[in-house]
């Protein structure tokens, strides 16, 4: 009974012996081609612009790294590698597109508040009441914009305050989709003060083409 | 607003200080990876972060592909900016342990 116990646990022994080994060597086996199809998962997450370098670089890098469980643990770490630096790039295009939004929209913002101040202290254009009626308008459109500019600039400053950690890049898409909202809101507007701008600047052409008319007369 | 200075933490620090060190002037990432037994999934934003900064640069290793038989290494080294700026944060760290020299 004992012989045939023993016999028993050496085939099994043998066996498990045999399945490993055909493990092991069938893993040996496929151990490039899951190296080169991680890679390449990871580099489609990231930013186009980067992706033949990074691809490149990291098989080199695998190249580098001894033993093939020691390949594979290197390449899942790029596939999270490239899930922050995809969140980085979005994070830094969000932040660099909106300061530009808010670059221009300054400078929009003083145009139309020089011409506020040109069209009312100009004494043939203040008295016109259609042209003071679209002034005023514009006037308190340019505050309440002044305002959301303000309150956008403060969201984008304490958004970038936000330190670069995977978890935290990750939490930023909840700020970022609030600063977009932001971003709309002052487009639309950018726009009406667009629009009011335009229909201030027809009036005074017309003003000025009537008033030369007269003093050519 | 927003600033482009990495935040330095003992990873970055780690990485810096491994690129400070006189022996080599430039490494690779899997040497900088070996060097400071930070795992690839840190390693590489770290680099690309500091990077952009522009306290490093990298290159790509002379030679082709084709010849060399093997992918080419992208090299890293600091620049002079980064190495000032490296120096200052370790001379941050230092100060406060000083008072505790008699340990």
């Amino acid at each position: 009974m004992a012989l045939i116990t023993g016999l028993w646990v050496f085939v099994v022994g043998v066996l498990t012996a045999v399945l490993a080994i055909t493990v092991a060597e069938e893993i040996g086996a496929w151990s490039p081609w899951v190296v080169r199809s991680l890679i390449k998962f990871a580099v489609a997450r990231l930013p186009q612009s980067q992706r033949e370098r990074f691809e490149e670089e990291w098989q080199s890098h695998a190249a580098e790294v001894p033993g093939k469980f020691g390949k594979l643990f290197v390449c899942m770490g790029f596939v999270i590698a490239a899930h922050n630096m995809a969140l980085i790039d979005r994070r830094s295009q969000v932040v660099e597109g909106l300061s530009r939004n808010l670059a221009q929209l300054d400078e929009s913002h003083a145009t139309l508040a020089m011409v506020v101040d040109l069209i009312r202290n100009e004494p043939t254009l203040a008295t016109r009441e259609d042209l003071s009626s679209l002034v005023n308008q514009l006037s308190s459109l340019l505050n309440e914009s002044r305002q959301l500019r303000d309150r956008l600039a403060t969201r984008l400053s304490s958004a970038s305050a936000i330190p670069q950690t995977l978890v935290a890049n990750l939490l930023y898409a909840t700020y970022a989709a609030a600063i977009r909202r932001g971003g709309d809101e002052m487009s639309k507007h950018a726009a009406e003060t667009n629009s009011l701008g335009a229909q201030i600047v027809t009036l005074v052409k017309e003003h000025t083409k009537r008033l030369s008319r007269v003093r050519s007369a | 607003m927003a600033t482009n200075e990495p935040r330095i933490t003992a990873q970055t620090l780690k990485i810096l200080g491994v690129l400070l060190s006189p022996e080599k002037d430039e490494m690779s990432g899997a040497e900088i990876g070996r060097s400071t037994e930070i795992a690839s999934g840190t390693l590489y934003p770290i680099l690309l972060r500091l990077e952009s900064a522009g306290w490093v640069k990298s290159e790509w290793e002379a030679g082709d592909p084709r010849e060399l038989g093997r992918p080419r290494r992208r090299f890293y080294r600091i620049t002079g900016i980064g190495g000032r700026k490296a120096r200052l944060a370790f001379r941050e760290i230092a100060l406060p342990l000083k008072e505790f020299a008699w340990l």
